[in-house]
């Protein structure tokens, strides 16, 4: 991870170096804008293999993201992101020690996500940064939390529907870094905005899934934690992101 | 007395009437256009097309184009246009407005038709003149130059104006169409047979157009016999103006004469054999055909008239001087040195003293010598063998002489010439050749002056050996003849008689280099010592520059050459250029949309030129750099200098493209630039134009073949497949017109569709790495 963060320092050093004619779009090199992510996914126990019904347990995740880029050379700009989303993370890690198969009221409990991203955009061959096609590389720490009403979950007891268990989330919130990875476009429209389309690939590492090594230890303590990890993992491994821009300055 | 005064003021009048109209050829200046500029030039391509398509409308049966005629419109309008505005076309010029006139003197009974027509002139070399659908007629100035008389080119305007009215070039487009097509009658023709049949359609129509040319001439009173005579000169039309005998004698001086062998002993005589060539494949019928068909019919025509001139012999004979030194201009341009040698050497009989007409040949020379000196002399000439008439001693003289010979002719005649003549242009040239003399050819000052030693020591020899003679003769007869000669003696004697001979070999030898005696005349003028020395010292920093980079690339691995190689891009390099130049003139920035399927799109094309050139405008304000932007679209009526302007800066570039980089060739056209330097106030010019074009993916089917084997990734495998590629080129071209070098050449490839917003981003950044200022590095000790 330090590695990673590291380079990522470095990169940015290096841009900086030859950022002293800096040509931006039209001489505008910070920008600000909104993307909406999502993707499907598809829910473990919705599909079973089956062709016809490949669809049956798919659901799409969304993000929002606000954005801040600033163009540090002809093929480099640097950004940070800020993400928000609350997700619906369906458990599947049921059983829990002394408590026995816990489900969620409604099969699945509403993730509150907050990503704090900071990412680096390289624009490939012949284009210049920030219009055109780019790899974009980002590292970001996430933080994510029970998003239920009181910061309480109830469940239920597979095998006794009528006796709720109510779990309380965690007062912090969990935390993971994410290291991403995307190929996008920024097409500027005029002279003042661009739309972004990209899509990426995200892992998850670090953080609070010490807690999660050994999946057979399942207890209050982590269940929400347990659950909410994998989902965040198979949600958000992939993303499209669709959003628009303002060419600021 | 009175009468007397009137009849002075009157002569005065004319006299400077006459001054205003006949140019100064000792000065003379390339035609230009004058006044408004037509609408022809300035009305969009599309609306052009648009009004067409309306008019064809309402002439045909059911109010509709079909596919082929609306097809046509398009292709004719844009390519006509393309030729209106590439500044090659004349407009209210003395020679267009003077084909006016006599267009005027044959459409005399028909004023309908003459208001449907324009006639311009085109600035080309080539004999030739052609109509348009839409009634535009092209005169060539090469055709004018060959011309002997007014009533010969009104034949061939009475001609041209046949194939409008007549609807030749539409009607033969639609039959080719059909013939090409494999459509009906045509269907099982072999290609062989389709042009077979297409050429003879043609050439029916040629000779109708020859038919009614000859009709319409002869009720203007212009002398239809001229129209036979006319055919007379197109077929001599590929010989120079005149045809003079060629000795070099220009090319000399007291000294330095050019070697017999250099020429030959008699040259080719032309051929007066009449044209019967075979004409099957052929647009137009041989010339023996036409002439004999105009023959005809002229036999049963009686009212005829007997004029050859109209407007007047002087008028006429003016124009195709014009129109002959412009021809020798325009070959120049082409890298046709030698027919602009042997014309501008033909018009010195009548203009010796013609100062354009010495540039010209200077500009040929040194043309000649460039290519000469880098081995690419093949490029610009043809085999003399080939040639008919007295040309062909020019055109052997020049094939004959070495590099070094070559080169030292021309830089003679340069430094000649500049004496007279101190411009840019010339004073350039004379300095390249210098330095090329000196650095490739390895010919140096003192060379030249140990050479004029020999011949003046050889010369003195010649004398002293007549003397010797005749004092040996006297000796002879008072020698005692039985005097004792020892064997040494006779040896000695055999000896000494052997080392002469050597001597006078060697002597001989040297004396063959008879270019080291180009400056021998005036080899003590500090003029030539200077020169040569500057060279010497130009020679020496590119001698050494070149010897670094050879060490350099000695020393380097080929990935590191490759590397490096890379790098000369723009794009090869992390912050791109740093020209530090402020002021650029961008000239005819184009766009072009084409589609695999349907070729060149030609209204979008249009569309986004305009487009394309307010964000020119935008980007250069965004960038800070000052640009002119000269393009033809957007001229108004009232810019007829901005058409000139572009006009110049296509010829040069036109000719500078034709140049390779390495070549290090000064433009001929150069000097005809540096008015709009100063008018600029750059001397950076630069092209800059997008094409982009949509093809189907290759190995589509493959993809979705491969998809059906991994299901998921089938939705992709289709959207792949039923998307088309799209690649986007933006070039940039830019110069600098004083030397020739090429400032920026460079093409940016996207594989992408050409929104506005990345040519927007791209072409900033170009206009910012021609701004930007050169780092300058700090070095510390």
């Amino acid at each position: 991870m330090r590695k990673t963060i590291l380079l990522l320092l470095l990169l940015f050093v290096g841009s900086q170096t030859i950022s002293a004619q800096v040509p931006g779009y039209q001489g505008k090199r910070f920008s600000a804008g909104y993307n909406a992510s999502t993707f499907f996914y598809i829910i473990p126990e919705g599909w079973n293999g089956d062709i016809s019904d490949i669809f049956a347990g798919t659901r799409l995740s969304y993000k929002t993201e606000l954005h801040v880029n600033y163009v540090l050379s002809r093929k480099v700009s640097a950004g940070f992101s800020y993400y928000f989303a609350k997700q619906k993370a369906y458990f599947t890690h049921n059983y829990v020690e002394n408590f026995g198969y816990l489900v969620p009221k409604d099969d699945y409990a509403l993730c509150r996500l907050n990503i704090f991203e900071f990412n680096m955009k390289f624009f490939r061959k012949n284009f210049i940064a920030p219009a055109g096609f780019y790899h974009q590389l980002s590292v970001a720490m996430v933080l994510y939390s029970l998003g239920e009403k009181g910061n309480t979950l109830t469940t239920y007891n597979q095998n006794n529907s009528s006796a709720p268990v109510v779990i309380e989330g965690d007062k912090d919130p969990y935390s993971c870094v994410k290291l991403g990875y995307s190929i996008g476009k920024t097409n500027p429209i005029g002279h003042n905005f661009y739309l972004n389309t990209a899509i990426g690939v995200n892992f998850f590492r670090g953080g609070d899934s010490y807690f999660l090594r050994d999946a057979s230890e399942v207890h209050v303590r982590n269940y929400i934690l347990v659950n909410f990890n994998r989902n965040l993992r198979t949600h958000n491994l992939i993303e499209l992101k669709l959003g628009f821009g303002w060419l600021a300055f | 007395m009175k009468e007397l005064f009137k009849l002075i003021f009157c002569f005065a009048f004319a006299t400077n009437l006459a001054a205003q109209k006949i140019p100064d050829f000792n000065n003379y200046q390339a035609l230009k256009c004058v006044g408004p500029i037509p609408e022809d030039f300035r009305m969009l391509s599309q609306e052009k097309y648009k009004n067409d398509v309306k008019a064809e409308a309402k002439t045909s049966k059911n109010h509709n184009v079909n596919s082929t005629k609306d097809e046509f419109l398009l292709e004719t309008n844009y390519i006509v246009d393309e030729l209106l505005l590439s500044g090659k076309v004349l407009f209210g010029d003395s020679v267009t407005n003077y084909v006016n006139k006599v267009a005027d003197n044959v459409l005399i009974n028909q004023p309908e038709l003459r208001n449907k027509l324009r006639f311009y002139c085109l600035k080309s070399s080539e004999v030739n003149a052609f109509s348009t659908n839409q009634g535009i007629i092209f005169i060539t100035l090469g055709l004018i130059a060959q011309l002997e008389n007014e009533a010969q080119l009104a034949f061939i305007i009475s001609h041209e104006i046949a194939h409008y009215e007549r609807h030749h070039t539409m009607n033969e487009y639609l039959r080719n169409q059909e013939i090409f097509s494999d459509k009906g009658g045509y269907k099982y023709n072999t290609y062989d047979d389709q042009i077979r049949t297409a050429s003879s359609y043609s050439k029916e129509l040629e000779l109708e157009a020859d038919s009614i040319g000859i009709a319409r001439l002869a009720k203007t009173g212009y002398d239809c016999e001229e129209a036979i005579s006319s055919f007379f000169v197109l077929q001599f039309s590929e010989l120079p103006f005149e045809d003079y005998e060629f000795n070099g004698k220009f090319l000399e001086n007291p000294v330095m004469l050019l070697p017999k062998d250099l020429f030959l002993d008699s040259v080719k005589p032309i051929n007066l054999e009449n044209d019967m060539d075979d004409d099957t494949y052929s647009s137009h019928p041989n010339i023996a055909t036409r002439r004999n068909r105009l023959e005809s019919i002229l036999a049963g025509m009686t009212d005829c008239g007997a004029m050859k001139f109209v407007e007047g012999k002087t008028a006429f004979y003016t124009m195709r001087k014009i129109c002959r030194f412009e021809t020798v201009r325009i070959m120049l341009n082409r890298k046709d040195y030698l027919a602009a040698l042997y014309n501008a050497y033909v018009l010195q009989k009548e203009d010796s003293t013609s100062l354009y007409l010495k540039q010209s040949i200077g500009k040929a020379l040194y043309g000649m010598a460039k290519y000469k000196n880098h081995s690419q002399y093949s490029d610009v000439s043809e085999y003399y063998g080939k040639k008919e008439g007295n040309q062909q001693q020019c055109y052997h003289l020049f094939a004959e002489l070495n590099a070094s010979q070559l080169n030292m002719i021309a830089l003679r005649y340069l430094y000649n010439l500049s004496l007279e003549d101190s411009s840019y242009t010339v004073m350039a040239m004379r300095a390249d050749l210098a330095e090329e003399a000196v650095r490739m050819n390895e010919i140096h000052y003192g060379d030249m002056t140990k050479t004029f030693a020999l011949y003046l020591e050889m010369k003195n020899d010649t004398v002293d050996t007549t003397k010797k003679t005749t004092v040996a003769k006297v000796d002879d007869n008072t020698t005692d003849t039985k005097a004792y000669v020892s064997k040494y003696d006779k040896l000695r004697q055999a000896k000494k008689k052997q080392e002469k001979q050597e001597a006078t070999e060697t002597k001989k030898s040297d004396a063959s280099k008879f270019y080291l005696l180009a400056f021998a005349d005036i080899l003590p003028n500090p003029g030539v010592k200077k020169m040569f020395e500057q060279a010497e010292t130009i020679a020496a920093e590119k001698s050494a520059i070149e010897k670094a980079e050879e060490d350099k690339l000695n020393k380097m691995s080929s990935y590191e050459i490759r590397k490096m190689e890379q790098q000369k891009n723009t794009s090869g390099k992390k912050d791109g250029l740093s020209l530090g130049i402020d002021t650029v003139v961008f000239v005819d920035p184009f766009y072009y949309i084409a589609n695999e399927r349907k070729g060149l799109k030609r209204i979008e094309s249009e569309t986004q030129q305009l487009e394309f050139s307010n964000q020119v405008r935008e980007n250069a304000a965004y960038s800070g750099l000052n640009i002119e932007l000269l393009n033809p679209k957007s001229f108004t009526v009232n810019d007829v200098d901005k058409y000139n302007d572009m006009a110049v800066v296509n010829d040069w570039m036109g000719e500078r493209l034709d140049h390779e980089d390495d070549l290090g060739m000064i433009p001929l056209e150069t000097d005809r630039m540096m008015p709009l330097v100063e008018k600029y106030n750059t001397t950076h010019f630069c092209y800059t134009g997008v094409y982009t074009y949509t093809q189907k993916r290759p190995g589509r089917g493959f993809i979705v073949l491969l998809s059906v084997f991994m299901y998921p990734a089938l939705p992709f495998a289709i959207a792949y497949a039923v998307t088309p590629e799209h690649h986007t080129y933006y070039y940039t071209l830019m110069y600098d017109v004083k030397t020739g070098n090429t400032d920026v050449k460079n093409t940016i490839h996207l594989k992408s569709k050409s929104k506005s917003g990345y040519i927007n981003s791209i072409m900033y950044d170009m206009m910012l790495q021609i701004k930007r200022e050169k780092k300058v590095k700090n070095t510390k000790r």
